[in-house]
Parts: C-alpha cells; structure tokens; sequence
C-alpha cells in the first residue's frame, strides 16, 4: 500500500490543491456570486509562494498565509469594485482579472521570472500538511453549509430581495465570498508551488478556469462533497484515459458535455437522488398497499 | 500610420466576423456558446482537409467554410444546449450548464484537430487563390484585406438591416427582450434559435477561412485565442447590437494595433482583458448595449 | 443541529475513489531489482513525453528517434545480450502529469534511467524530484534555467546561444549593418535569443540592432510588426517565433514590401516554413541538426531513420532524441550494471570523453550539450543546408 502511496504521491496531493481550487469557485457558486477570482488568487498565491521561499526563504506556512493574505485582500477589493454586477457579466469580469494577472506574470521581468517562471522553491511543506490544512478547511466549510448559516448562504443565493428584507446580511454575505474565495485559491496555488518547486505562466492561464468549472459542474456545485468527487475525477482521470492513447482529449471532453448536459446536478446529485430513493424504498411511509 | 489604420481594420473585420453571431446568439436567445472558437477552427480546418485533394478557388472555400460552420453550430445546439435548457428550467443554472457544455464540446474538433495536424500550422497553399499586393499610394492592400472588409461589411451589413426590417428579425429581437411573451404571441421560437445559431456559425466559418487566408496558416490551437478576444468585443459594444459589435471589434482591434506599435507587443492581451474588465466596471452594458445588466 | 446523513454516500464515494485509484496503481510492486554488478536481461527506462497536446510535435517525433536507437542498440548487442526496454507515457504537456510518471520510476525498482520531456516547465517540475532520488534523466529541448539541477540531470539539446554564431557570420558574409528583432516573449528560449543573443552577436559581428518587439506565444497577427520593419528596412530581421508564427510573421513581412535577410531559429525547421511557400525563401536558421549535413554521424542516422520509417525526413527533435538516447546506452555500458548512481557515473565519463552522434561531433559543458551546428535554409519549397558542419 505505501508503495503504491509513494508512486502516486504527485497525484494525491494533486487531488487536495484541485480540490481546494473547485471550493474557491464553488463557495461565492453557493452564494450566488458567480465569480471565477479565485483562479486569479491561484496565480497570486502561487508567485507569492515561490518569490518568498526563493528569496526570502521563509517556511512553508509562512509563505503560504503571505499568498493568502494578499488575495483575500485583493478579493475584498474586487467584491467593493463589481459590487454591481451579476450572472456572466460578474464571470467574465473576475475571468478578465484572472487573466489579466497571467500577462503582468510574464511581463514581470526578475521578479516573476517572466515566461519561464521561477523554479527552485524548495520547501519543506509535507503531504501531510497539505491534508491537514484541507481537512481544516472543509470541516469549516461543512459547517457553514448546514444549520443557520448554510440556510442564509442559500437565501442569498435564491432571493436576495427576500432574503435582506428578513435581515441577512446580504452585502456582507458576498463581499466574505470573494474574501474566502481569494484565500481558498491562494491556499491552492501557493501549495501546489511548494509540492512542485516551480511556477509557470503557463500553468495559471484559462485552463484553470475550466479546470475549476468542469470539477464543481461535474461533481456537484451544491457542497463541498462536490468539488471532492470532481477533483478526484479530474486528477485521475488522464491516468485512467491514458489506455485510450491519442484521442483522450476527445474522451475527456465528450465526458464533460455529457456531464453538463445530462446531469445538471453533478455526481453529487445523482448520488444523492439515488440515496433518497433507495431510502424512500426501504421506509414505507404511511399505509400498506 | 494609414497602414496600420487599414490593418487594424483588417483585423477588426475578422474580430466583427466572428464575434457578431456570438453576440446575437448570447443576446437573444441567451446561448453563449463557448465552442464558437473550436467551430470556427473547425470550419478552417475541413476546408483545409478538402483543399489537400482538390485544389479550390477561395469563393468555393469560403461558402463550405459557411456550410460547415452553420451545420457544426446548429448541431450543437441540437445534441447540447436545447437538452440542457429542457432540464434546467432556472435560467441561471441553465446558463452555467451551457457554458459547461459549450467549453466540453470545444474540446472535441479541438482534439480531432491536434490528432490530425500534430499541432502542426495548417494553411491553404493549395487552394488556387494567390496573394496580390496592391499599392494606392502610401498604402498597400493585399487582396485577402480587401476580401474581408467586403465580406465583414455584406454581412454586418446585412445582419443589421435584417434584425431591423424583415419580420424574422423582428421577431428574434422580441425574443431577445421577453422571451415568454414573444412565445404567447406566436414567435417559433425554436425555429428562430436554430436559424441564429445556423448564421453565427456561419459567420465564424466565414471568418475561419479568411484568417486562414490572410495569416497563411492556422493552428487547432488558434480558436480559442479568438474567442477571449471575442468576449472583449462583445462586452465593450453591448450584448445583441450589430452596431455594438462593430464598434466594439473596431475598438478592440484598433487599441490592439496601437500597443503593438507604440510599446513591445507584450502587453497585446492585457489590452482585451483590461476592456473587459474596465467596461463592466464603468458601463456593464457597453457602449450600445440596450438590455439592462442584470443586477445583484 | 441535524447529524448530517451523508456517512452513506461519504462511504460510497471513498469506495468510489479507490476503486478509480485501483485502477490506475498499475505496475507499482517491485520487480526482481537489479544487482551490483553486471547488467540485467532488461533495462526499463521511463520515457515521459508529450505526445498529444499543443506540443505533440516534440515527444512524437522524439519518440522515433529514441525507436530508432533502441532498434540499433539492441540489434548490434551494443549491451551485450541486455535489452532496453522503453516504457512510454505521454505527459500531454501538463507539468503535473510529467512529475506523476517520474515519482512513479521513482519508487520502482525497476527503472534505472529517465528520458524526459521536451516542454521546460515539465522538465523544472521533474529535475528536484530526480535529483533527490538520485535518479538519472536526460532531457531533450527543455531549454530554460532550472532543469539542468544537479548531477542526475542531463540535456542533450545544445542551447541556441551556442551555435547560434553561425548566424553572425553570415550576416557579416552578407555585409548586414542593420537589425530588427522580432521575438516571442512567452517562450523562454526565444526570449533569450532575441534579448540577449542578437545584441550579442550584433557587437560581435557589426550590425547594430534597430528596433525588438516581443509578441506573445499565442500571437498570430504581425501585419502591425511587419508594416513597422519594413518601413524601417534593415538588413536583417531575425524572427524568432514558434513554429506557427514563423510563416505567418514572413508572410506578413514580405507582403508589406521588406526585401532583407530573414534569419530564425530550428523551429523554421522540420517544413515549418511550408505554408509560407516561395515568400520564405532566402531565410535562414542556424540549428543543431539538418537531414542534409555532410558529417558521418548525421548521414548514417538520416539513412537508418529512412530505412525505418518509409523514407521519412528526419528532424531535430528526433535527432536530439537519438542522440540522447545513445548517450544513455553509452552511459549504460561505461557503468557495466543498470544501478542508477553508477548510470550517472557512467554518464559523466561519457559526457567528458564526448562522442559522435546524429548531430555532429558531442561535447559537455557540465551537464550540457555542446554541437558544432549548421545553418539550415528555406529555398521556397524544401529545406536547404547553407552551411554545413566545421568537422
């Protein structure tokens, strides 16, 4: 087993940054703020990451809480900024910032190591770690979806007119979703840097954003349960592609139109309907037949 | 400086090309389809394949590149997005699906196309079309410029003046401002979806084989730069106006060339992202946008 | 607060997921494991290349050339009667997948060398990992700083800037007192070249560099580049762009009216230059490799090459390939066992010693590879050598 643990160690980690990138677009997703900043916060927690262990050489949480920080508050920024804005249009701006990011990352001269990024941040960030701070992460945002808080999330997220007559906090609802979603995606990218020691422009382009999309359409957008079954999908499915040689790419994309077009829900979805059905048939309810 | 005037036109001709039928698309009947870009290579690519066997006057390869393009376009809407708008009654879901969808789908004539060329630039050299360089003046036109600022203005043109004046473009514009009441008053409404995701494809196989055309080569990857650059164009002229489209094609174009010759052409995507991101910022609905942004 | 009822399908996923994970820990356990001394019946190597994606170009023709040399190998017993085995994955040009397959030769015993990718950005995210483990890989293009990073990496793909004097000379033969560069700013390679080795070379060979632009990798419009060089008219352009780009950029560059000397980079190579046609003709690249240099090594491989492939034309990424290929079995032999830290030693004597291979007469400089070069042409329909090897 840890053989088999030791020659995949690249893919399990893999599976917690992925999975921590999906919950940084699924959570302002719960909220109905359709924002994809935290591909955005990706590259900022990334280059972050790496400009502070090569330079500075600080340990490894250290640098990952410098990405943090600085994308939550630029996500704070962006949530005064498009305040306004909403559907596709709030999409298409945060998607604009994102990439606007990744052009300023190759024009930056020393500092981003322009095109070809910088490599060499080695630190001493464990497997271990990695998971520890994902289980923080989704134990906390498993209890904001239950209980009164998930309920409020839900309500701005339907009815927002509705849901601020009654008094949620409406505003600050959002503007806490970009926050979150720049440090969720920070906490991604910066630990992704750390396990891999380079960083790239290449890497933090538009393929993240459908990356990130494919994982909370295909898995699930309601939960967090969600952006799990897509990361894990996701990151091992090229492996489990790879006996169909040259036309995986096709595979893979036939696989995600056939996902958004026939299971709105997501696997989650599906899961769960199944769930309720096979309980429904275990428990009569009221008279027999 | 009148030489980069006429190409940045050039290029905001293609930009119109291919964005025009994104933008109607998105702005009536609500469908932003994120394969328009793999669409349009495509287009580029089967005339390509066709031109490899038999040697084909550009006319010719322009009217397959329209037929392809249509076909591709009004299958997709067929096998994904009507199954998607039937399942997801909430528009918002609906829209996020469609995007989803759109971006798998884009995906597939993508791969096909990388299995085929090896990521290798494929172009039109044996078609029998040959490149003309003609001098007024100061300036010089090639052929290909001039067959695209006719083709961007008939058909712009003619896109405009139809969603005006003729009844079925009347009536797809009703669709665009209340979709449900222009159903009670006996608008097909299917009917118009699939004729105006028919001509959008059209327009961007139009506009793939005259890239192909007027850059001498393509590669599969070549889509999907465009297709950002379309978002840009779109948002800064306003979602659904024929007007907006030009507007923001030739602005987007225009800025484009500038950067290139003023500073080091490093800086040329930032240019589309910054529109977008600017626009939305200040005026979400574009310069000639007439819907109202939907708001928080 | 509700218990929340999802322990069921949490179980059904956790199922889920390890089956999936099943299904892909293929080949983990370890095999017989090789000895101290003496060489095993196979050697597995692992061969990490992209071969579907945007740069499909470089891991499927690199893969022929390393066919080609494993066919030779094993044919004329060159390791006695041990026999290369090649396990191929395909990296699809995504660092992550590249670092999977080597932590994954990693802890196979099994595997004692390997053959990595072309793309830099995979090959940075590999070297660590096979410089930690004490596992030898050699690369082949991976042109940026960071690969190279430590004493188990190799490449056998002489950076640009070392030959790329050819080019100086013969715009000094040509008399050029002027230049523009014309850059892709997205790849680090080109960047180099247009930033640093042009300037370079124009010191060294009297021309002076007028004006540089950098576009972006996915740059496909030069007409507003192209109208401003050739109102500036100099002697020289030189082009350094992807594949794609090169046609394009000529076209654009001929088509508004520019007359001078075009010199790029081997990605003008491998009938790149095609759909530019007869507007290309008259440029010039300095590259490690042509299918048409003089010089033994080249014109067996092109032969043999011919011989297995139907007459196909060799290129540079299978050139370098090959070469890499026998410098591992060169490595392999001089070490006499398959044990990965007497591989590396057995590279580095190599390596000091050079040899002669597809692209010309070998040497090191560290861990990198040094070649005499030739200067390749377009001459409107095929490629052309300009200048040959100095052998």
């Amino acid at each position: 087993m840890t053989d088999w643990f030791d020659a995949n160690i690249v893919l399990i980690q893999s599976t917690f940054v992925s999975l921590l990138l999906a919950l940084s677009i699924q959570v302002p997703l719960r909220a109905g703020v359709f924002s994809f900043a935290g591909i955005g916060s990706y590259g900022v927690g990334a280059y972050t990451a790496a400009i502070v262990t090569i330079n500075y050489e600080w340990p490894a949480f250290a640098a990952i809480a410098a990405g943090v920080v600085i994308a939550a508050a630029i996500g704070y920024l962006l949530a005064l900024l498009l305040s306004r804005l909403g559907g596709l249009y709030l999409g298409m701006a945060t998607i604009a910032y994102s990439l606007i990011f990744s052009v300023f990352v190759i024009n930056g001269g020393e500092l981003t190591g322009g095109a070809q990024g910088l490599f060499g941040a080695i630190s001493d960030l464990t497997t271990g770690g990695v998971i520890g701070v994902t289980v923080v992460v989704v134990v906390l945002l498993a209890l904001s979806e239950r209980g009164r808080i998930g309920r409020r999330i839900a309500a701005v997220r339907e009815d927002p007119e509705l849901a601020m007559s009654t008094g949620v906090p409406v505003l600050a609802i959002r503007q806490l979703s970009f926050v979150v979603s720049g440090a969720l995606g920070a906490c991604a990218g910066a630990m992704n840097t750390l396990l891999r020691s380079t960083v790239s422009p290449d890497e933090i382009g538009f393929q993240l954003v459908v990356l990130a999309l494919t994982m909370i359409i295909v898995g699930g957008s309601r939960s967090w349960l969600g952006a799990f079954i897509g990361a894990v999908i996701f990151t091992w499915l090229p492996s489990v592609l790879e006996f169909v040689g040259d036309w995986q790419t096709v595979v893979y994309g036939v696989l995600v139109a056939l996902a958004a077009i026939f299971v709105p829900g997501g696997l989650l979805g599906v899961l769960q309907q199944g769930y309720r059905r096979w309980r429904r048939r275990a428990l009569p309810i009221g008279g027999t037949a | 400086m009148a030489q980069n005037l006429i190409n940045a036109v050039t290029l905001g001709s293609l930009y119109l090309l291919f964005a025009l039928g994104m933008s109607l698309a998105w702005g009536t009947i609500g469908i932003l389809n994120f394969a328009h870009g793999s669409i349009f290579m495509f287009s580029s690519f089967t005339c390509y394949l066709l031109v490899q066997h038999i040697a084909l006057p550009m006319p010719l390869m322009i009217l397959i590149g329209l037929v392809v393009g249509a076909v591709l376009s009004v299958l997709v809407q067929v096998l994904a997005f009507e199954p998607i708008k039937r399942r997801n009654p909430d528009p918002h879901r609906a829209e996020l699906q469609i995007l989803v969808g759109g971006i798998g789908i884009a995906g597939i004539p993508l791969a096909v196309a990388q299995h085929l060329t090896k990521s290798v630039p494929f172009g039109y050299s044996k078609s029998t079309f040959e490149v003309e360089v003609l001098h007024l003046g100061p300036v010089q036109l090639t052929n290909v410029q001039l067959v695209i600022l006719a083709a961007a203005l008939v058909l712009a043109g003619g896109v405009g003046w139809w969603l005006r004046s003729a009844r079925a473009g009347l009536a797809l514009r009703a669709i665009g401002v209340d979709a449900e009441v222009a159903g009670i008053l006996g608008v097909n409404r299917r009917r118009l979806a699939l004729g105006t995701m028919a001509v959008a494809g059209a327009l961007a196989g139009v506009a793939g084989v005259l890239l192909t055309y007027y850059l001498g080569s393509i590669a599969a990857e070549s889509g999907d730069a465009f297709l950002l650059k379309a978002f840009a164009a779109i948002v800064l002229g306003g979602i659904g106006s024929v007007g907006g489209a030009v507007a923001g094609a030739m602005i987007l174009a225009l800025a484009e060339t500038a950067v290139v010759t003023q500073t080091s052409g490093m800086w040329v995507d930032a240019v589309s992202f910054g529109l977008i991101f600017a626009v939305l910022l200040l005026r979400p609905r574009g310069l000639f946008g007439r819907r109202e942004v939907r708001r928080t | 607060m509700k218990i929340a009822r999802w322990p069921r399908p949490a179980t059904m996923l956790a199922g889920a997921a390890v089956l999936v994970a099943g299904l892909t820990a293929c080949g983990g356990s370890s095999g017989a494991g090789t000895s101290g001394g003496g060489l095993p019946q196979t050697i597995k190597i692992m061969s990490i290349k992209e071969m579907t994606g945007a740069v499909a170009f470089a891991g499927t023709n690199a893969t022929k050339g390393i066919d080609l040399a494993v066919d030779e190998m094993n044919q004329q017993k060159f390791l006695g009667e041990s026999k290369l085995e090649i396990d191929l994955k395909d990296s699809a040009a995504s660092p992550q997948e590249a670092a999977s397959f080597a932590t994954q030769a990693l802890s196979d015993k099994d595997y004692s060398a390997i053959l990595g990718p072309a793309a830099s950005a995979q090959a940075a995210a590999v070297s660590p990992i096979a410089q930690k483990a004490k596992m030898p890989v050699i690369y082949t293009q991976a042109g940026s700083n960071g690969v190279l990073a430590g004493d188990y990496t190799y490449r056998v793909t002489a950076p640009a800037s070392s030959y790329f004097q050819l080019a100086g000379e013969y715009l000094r033969g040509k008399g050029v007192k002027t230049a523009a560069v014309l850059y892709n700013s997205g790849n680090p390679t080109l960047a180099e070249l247009g930033q640093q080795t042009a300037p370079q070379l124009g010191q060294k060979y009297g021309f002076t560099i007028t004006s540089s632009d950098g576009v972006q990798t996915n740059a496909q419009d030069f007409t507003a580049n192209g109208s401003k060089i050739a109102a500036a008219n100099p002697g020289a352009v030189f082009v350094l762009l992807n594949g794609p780009q090169n046609p394009t950029a000529i076209m654009q560059l001929r088509q508004n009216g520019y007359r001078g000397e075009i010199v790029g980079m081997t990605s003008m190579g491998a009938g790149n230059l095609a759909p530019a046609g007869q507007a290309a003709a008259g440029a010039v690249w300095p590259s490690d490799f042509s299918a048409l240099a003089e010089n033994e090594g080249a014109k067996k491989f092109v032969e043999a090459y011919k011989a297995k492939y139907n007459g196909e034309t060799p290129n540079n990424y299978a050139a370098e390939a090959y070469d890499a290929a026998w410098f591992l079995a060169r490595g392999i032999k001089e070490a006499g066992s398959a044990d990965r830290s007497k591989i590396q030693q057995g590279l580095a004597k190599v390596a000091a010693a050079g040899f002669e291979g597809a692209e010309g007469k070998l040497t090191f400089e560290g861990n990198d590879l040094r070649v005499q070069g030739v200067l390749a042409g377009w001459d409107g329909t095929k490629e052309i050598l300009v200048q040959g090897t100095r052998s």
